[in-house]
């Protein structure tokens, strides 16, 4: 590796990169007797890295990148970057742009993505393609609703009496077999009849996301040269929050880059406090877990002070000494609050928000208001029963939508892909995200039409789409909708979408419909949402669609973003509100022992014999919040109900330096 | 890795579909022959299209690019398909996105299928006529584009016909010569670099070529004469013009840029490369554009040879350019000798070459040949011809300069002596069908292998490769005498009876030997070793040509070149003269005439002349031709009715099909012939 790059990293490197990232020339050099970053700018060799949150550990790894790249020579070999959303893989790639060295990273040889795109682009599409499979859409959703539009009514009664879920028309082996199909026979018609809607559609071109590793997995089975082909193209790995990586990630990850003979040099970046995934049943990684040895901790945080390292610390499953080293380059410039808890009952619990917003008002400048980050999580944020109040984020926020603030899969509406396009410019500006979000929902509209699209390729969505309309009439609507999009920043009122933006809507409609009449669900697709009716009496803040709380509603001084834990990992916030919620008990009085400081970390400390690990559900409880509480840089608080707590207990609260907040 | 096909769609002259140019390659040398405007050029273009090059020149697509078929719409998407095979592990890690993998026989390999797309605006008054290219990957052209980087490691060096060698060697801002010095390994790394603190004991001859320059122009900076000036200019001219607090500063000196790459490019577009005549190498005088051709390419393949990464492709057009023949013969074995040759990276070069030399197709072996004819490509390499392994062996061995020009022809007769070879056009121009006017080669294989050279132009497939459309033309004897010639011709003396055959191992055949449509059984069998496609074999009606040419209506003439080709030697001591000697031959024919003979064994008696007296039948080729330019000058009708017919069945193969003679006229041929 040192002669690929022509010699180790020196520290006038690492200081000009430092000072590129925003940190000032100093920015990696040891404080006291911790040198753990400059340790790791200058490691070219296979380590894990256990990062806390807010060690700018993402700032790290670009800034190492920019290294990296200004000294990259080879042209038919390069670095690997890796990361798990493709938000995390934006943000790699807006910083190593800001240096024009650095965002030679983003182009050829080298690679910067998610790992699905990763075994998408270098493993089973050319795989596929190479069998004659078109690859056209990569996306459960639409697959297995064309999966089950094809196999025929009969075999749908079949499926639905014996419960199988959708999931039985997905496949986990090459010949299209799947251990989803509950205990059927592989001989049976019905087992038959999955398979073929299985074949036919991927044979279309229509592939689930986890199928895409099955046939990567193929390749790598009847071509094992394609592991070492891959190493030589990549001799340098990195892989950031490698904590979320699943087991079929991690094995298809380990088998390209490390198994056997001559591996990549691959260094990992994460956390695995914070190991949390996005569906219930998804597990860690049993092959090559992380971390391995050799293991380097990271464990300064710029993100929060002393005060909260200590309050949160306790809820890592393994504590980290956490060094509250922040808040450092927060948006805003003002001392760290105390910590404070809501406590709230059946009648209260919509004044949690309300007085959130007022708590916030009171403690921060009214120019801090307008920069900070004030978000509000839930650790469940579906509403699916109405029990166990608080079950989700909706008994907090009635109007929240759980589908808009699902990253991970596709917005519902047209309205919400632009309410997250909205969403994901707030504090940038940039247009070029509120566009791609318009093109997104606009390809989406043409995918229900029956329109056939790829979606692989490195091509923005507005580029597809401007492609796809190339030479027609509609293009001209297009190009206006997005202008009208731009001119309203996204937000549109009902009367303006329905008056100016559907006709174009329309237009665009019929051109992807192609004489086809429009189903419903296209309707509804393109519908824009009802603003949504004042309740009479004293409701005192505007309900939205777009999951943004704001407070007072008369003139809202402060906007609190609403979400799931999923959705905020990573992200750093002025203030953080986390609120309990329900998942067989209600997670915060399951962790209560952790937050009145009784006990720490997942270990079990048992009468007699070695400490054990507490039940998975436990530790998951943990990993989850302990994700929510590491967000804020100045102000944690959460919510629970107040009879959770007997009075002792607050003021145990009290003494470790929370302040009660009753809203009975 | 290695370019394993080019296809090629609504190119210039190329269409689609069936119309689609494929040409199927080889690793090493291909070198494309044909006729002009076959198409050989456009494939070379095609190739800089999509792989561009490194001389970095722009060519951007016209719309004159975009094919338009005879009569129609001009086409608006032009399409060119490269498939690389033989890839290297650094190859398949490069391009691991692009790839296409293919089962062979069970085994998976891995090719990498670039598809070059330009398109074109229908619309009328667009000022873009052509949408920028696009380059896709995968079989069907469907997977993701190439990127720029991933294209650059393809780009390929192009050396143009008629290229100006001494300009591109010579010194100048972006001068080829400083774009290949700069890649050479040996410049950069050999040496250290100048540093003045080092200036005591310093030995110029450890720096390195950047350390001279930089040595230089440290040297000039403190020459006396410079610094005097700068003072000069300093002091009485530029301190009146400043302000006070802004003091304008000259500085004279050699560039002195503050990156190393740009100050070594600067030095080296300052040098050039010439050749010394051999005998005194300061000599001012320059060599001639060939050998400096010779240099640039020898610079090209320099750079090309030293490189580490990409994918190295030699583009030239007419390497022959300003080459003498025997150069041009070292030049080609030169390349086929890099071609063979694997890099440090495990990289052969590939070289594409066009060529209208004879010189440079005979010197290769025919599979690494591909005739460029009507639009397609015919690769002659093994399996897509009709040629055996023999065959290959044998041309190798035989096909040489003379025979090579079959390659450019646009039709081609094939002929087994030198009779036919002198003959044949002075006919054919007589007759109106002149072969310089119509593209025909004549090639005289000497009585060997007339088959094996035909059979260079059928394909193995015609149905998915297509036909050659060069006619091609072979004649050949039909061997066998009439039953009383064996005695006219003196091979057996009078009393001997035809030896029988077996225990006879004789060669000669009489037509006795054929009973019951024996005779068109060995015609038929002569026709067919090298017929079909656009080939056909003409075997003579008769016996030989010579034979034929008197049996048909010519014995006057023929009888009179006989003999004077007997009497050649004398008659060019001048020891006779060409009107004795016809004088002399008058009364011998003049007696056989009286006999009434047939016209068959009045020919065989002419046919003694060759047989039996040993005339040569190139001499008397060349007296009968003059006769016949004599003769017949301004009457093809009388020649044609007195030539045989498989001569002129030859002749309307490789020309124009001839009219009927008027019927009269016709009767009369019967009747003369008869």
């Amino acid at each position: 590796m040192i002669e690929l790059l022509g010699g180790a990293i020196t520290e006038a490197e690492i200081q000009w990169a430092a000072a590129l990232m925003g940190l000032g020339a100093a920015g990696f050099a040891p404080v006291g007797a911790d040198d753990s970053r400059l340790r790791a700018m200058m490691n070219l060799d296979t380590g894990d890295y256990e990062a806390c949150p807010g060690s700018g550990k993402t700032t790290l790894l670009v800034a190492k990148l920019a290294i990296l790249a200004a000294r990259w020579s080879p042209r038919q070999q390069g670095i690997c970057v890796l990361s798990h959303t493709n938000a995390a893989r934006n943000e790699i790639g807006d910083r190593l742009s800001a240096s024009a060295s650095a965002g030679a990273l983003m182009r050829y040889p080298h690679f910067v993505g998610t790992i699905h795109s990763f075994v998408n682009e270098f493993l089973a599409t050319p795989w596929l393609r190479s069998q004659g499979y078109p690859v056209r859409v990569i996306d459960t959703q639409i697959t297995l609703s064309k999966r089950y539009a094809a196999i025929g009514w009969k075999w749908r009664n079949v499926m639905e009496k014996r419960n199988l879920s959708l999931s039985a028309l997905t496949y986990n082996a090459a010949d299209f077999t799947s251990d989803k199909r509950g205990n059927l026979s592989v001989h049976t018609d019905s087992y038959q009849a999955m398979l073929a809607a299985c074949r036919e559609t991927s044979q279309q071109g229509y592939f689930c996301f986890d199928e895409m590793f099955v046939w990567a997995n193929e390749l790598l089975d009847r071509n094992p040269g394609v592991a070492a082909d891959l190493r030589r193209r990549f001799p340098l790995v990195f892989i950031d929050e490698a904590q979320d990586n699943s087991e079929a990630q991690s094995a298809i990850l380990h088998r390209i880059f490390c198994a056997g003979e001559a591996p990549a040099r691959r260094q990992r970046f994460g956390d695995s406090n914070q190991a949390i995934y996005a569906t219930a049943n998804q597990d860690g990684a049993n092959t090559d877990p992380f971390p391995a040895a050799p293991t380097h901790s990271i464990p300064r945080s710029y993100r929060f002070p002393q005060a909260i390292a200590d309050t949160v610390k306790g809820f890592g499953v393994m504590p980290q000494e956490l060094v509250g080293a922040g808040p450092t380059g927060a948006r805003i410039d003002s001392a760290p609050k105390p910590s404070a808890i809501f406590l709230f009952d059946d009648p209260s619990v919509q004044q949690v928000l309300p007085r959130y917003g007022a708590y916030l008002i009171e403690h921060f400048h009214e120019s801090e208001l307008a920069v900070g980050a004030f978000v509000a999580v839930a650790g469940v944020h579906e509403m699916e029963k109405d029990d166990n109040l608080p079950r989700a984020m909706g008994h907090y926020a009635p109007h929240y939508d759980a589908a808009c603030a699902r990253k991970e899969s596709a917005p519902a509406t047209l309205a919400q892909f632009l309410a997250r396009a909205r969403f994901e410019m707030e504090g940038v500006g940039n247009a070029h995200v509120l566009v791609n979000g318009l093109a997104a929902g606009m390809l989406r509209l043409g995918e229900l039409l029956g329109q056939a699209r790829a979606s692989v390729g490195r091509k923005s969505a507005h580029r597809r789409m401007v492609e796809a309309l190339e030479g027609e009439a509609a293009l001209a609507s297009y190009l206006k909708l997005v202008d009208l999009t731009l001119s309203v920043r996204g937000d549109f009122t009902a009367k303006a979408w329905a008056d100016d933006a559907v006709p174009h809507v329309s237009e665009i409609a019929d051109h992807f419909a192609g004489g086809q009449e429009v189903s419903d669900d296209v309707l509804a697709f393109v519908t824009w949402p009802d603003e949504v009716e004042l309740v009479a009496g004293d409701v005192a803040y505007a309900p939205r669609t777009d999951n943004v709380f704001s407070y007072p509603h008369a003139e809202p001084k402060v906007h609190i973003r609403l979400g799931s834990i999923h959705s905020v990992k990573g992200e750093t916030h002025t203030a953080t509100l986390v609120l309990d919620t329900f998942f067989h008990a209600h997670h915060l009085n399951e962790l209560k022992p952790w937050l009145l400081g009784a006990r720490s970390g997942g270990l079990k400390i048992k009468a007699k014999g070695a400490p054990q690990l507490e039940s998975t559900r436990l530790l998951g409880r943990l990993k989850l919040h302990y994700v929510a509480m590491t967000r804020p840089s100045h102000l944690l608080c959460v919510a629970m109900r107040r009879d959770a707590f007997t009075d002792d207990e607050l003021d145990v609260l009290k003494g470790r330096g929370w302040s009660v907040i009753d809203c009975c | 890795m290695y370019i394993s096909e080019i296809k090629i769609e609504n190119f210039r002259a190329f269409g689609s579909g069936e119309r689609a140019f494929v040409l199927p390659l080889n690793p090493g040398l291909t070198a494309l022959v044909g006729e002009n405007d076959a198409g050989k050029t456009a494939v070379i273009d095609a190739l800089r299209y999509v792989l561009g090059t490194r001389d970095q020149e722009m060519v951007r697509v016209d719309v004159t690019d975009f094919h338009q078929p005879p009569g129609e719409e001009r086409s608006n998407q032009i399409v060119i398909r490269l498939t690389f095979r033989g890839l290297t592990a650094a190859d398949r890690g490069a391009f691991a996105e692009f790839l296409t993998y293919e089962d062979v026989g069970g085994q998976l390999s891995t090719a990498l299928i670039l598809t070059w797309v330009a398109k074109r605006s229908s619309k009328e008054n667009t000022s873009r006529r052509v949408a920028p290219p696009e380059w896709r990957t995968g079989a069907n052209g469907d997977g993701p584009l190439l990127d720029f980087g991933a294209r650059s490691l393809l780009t390929a060096t192009y050396l143009r016909p008629l290229r100006d060698a001494e300009r591109a060697m010579s010194a100048g801002r972006g001068s080829r010569l400083s774009q290949i010095l700069q890649h050479t390994k040996e410049i950069k790394d050999t040496g250290v670099p100048f540093k003045a603190e080092t200036l005591a004991g310093l030995d110029p001859k450890t720096l390195s070529v950047l350390g001279l320059g930089d040595y230089a122009s440290f040297l000039f900076g403190e020459s006396e004469g410079i610094t005097a000036t700068r003072t000069k200019l300093n002091e009485s001219y530029l301190a009146p013009l400043s302000f006070a607090n802004d003091p304008l500063q000259a500085r004279i000196g050699v560039s002195g840029h503050a990156d190393d790459a740009i100050r070594l490019r600067q030095l080296l577009e300052k040098l050039e490369v010439a050749l010394a005549p051999m005998a005194d190498p300061e000599s001012a005088h320059t060599r001639g554009l060939g050998s400096n051709n010779l240099l640039f390419m020898a610079c090209e393949l320099l750079l090309l040879a030293a490189e580490s990464d990409g994918f190295p492709l030699l583009l030239i057009e007419e390497p022959e350019a300003h080459l003498h023949p025997q150069r041009q013969l070292r030049l080609m074995s030169f390349l086929q000798a890099q071609a063979d040759k694997p890099r440090p990276d495990g990289q052969s070069i590939q070289i594409i070459v066009t060529t209208h030399s004879p010189n440079l197709a005979s010197e290769l072996p025919l599979s690494h040949l591909a005739l460029i004819e009507g639009g397609r490509a015919f690769p002659l390499s093994e399996g897509k011809t009709k040629l055996s392994k023999s065959d290959y062996r044998f041309l190798e061995r035989f096909l040489d300069v003379t025979k090579a020009n079959l390659f450019f022809a646009r039709a081609v007769l094939i002929v087994e002596g030198d009779a036919e070879n002198i003959l044949m056009p002075v006919i054919a121009k007589l007759l109106g069908r002149d072969f310089s006017e119509f593209g025909v080669s004549v090639v005289n294989v000497g009585g060997v292998g007339l088959g094996r050279y035909a059979r260079v132009f059928m394909r193995e497939d015609p149905v998915t490769d297509g036909e050659i459309g060069i006619p091609v033309a072979c004649m050949t004897d039909m061997d066998v005498m009439p039953d009383n010639a064996p005695w006219i011709v003196g091979i057996l003396k009078e009393g001997e009876d035809v030896p029988k055959r077996p225990p006879s191992r004789r060669q000669w055949r009489v037509k006795a030997d054929f009973p019951e449509g024996g005779l068109e059984q060995r015609r038929k069998e002569r026709t067919e070793k090298a017929s079909g496609q656009r080939v056909q074999t003409f075997v003579a009606d008769e016996w030989t040509l010579e034979f034929d040419l008197a049996y048909s209506g010519l014995l006057p003439q023929i009888w009179g070149a006989s003999v004077l080709a007997l009497d050649d030697d004398k008659i060019q001591e001048g020891k006779t003269t060409a009107i004795e000697v016809i004088k002399a031959a008058v009364p011998e024919l003049k007696a056989l005439r009286e006999q009434k003979l047939d016209a068959a064994t009045m020919a065989a008696h002419l046919y003694a002349k060759f047989e039996h007296e040993g005339a040569s039948k190139a001499i008397s080729a060349q007296y009968l031709a003059q006769r016949l330019e004599a003769s017949f000058k301004d009457d093809p009708t009388g020649l044609r009715k007195r030539l045989p017919p498989y001569v002129l069945k030859a002749i309307a193969h490789v020309t124009v099909p001839f009219e009927d003679l008027p019927e009269d006229e016709a009767a009369d041929a019967v009747e003369e012939a008869v």
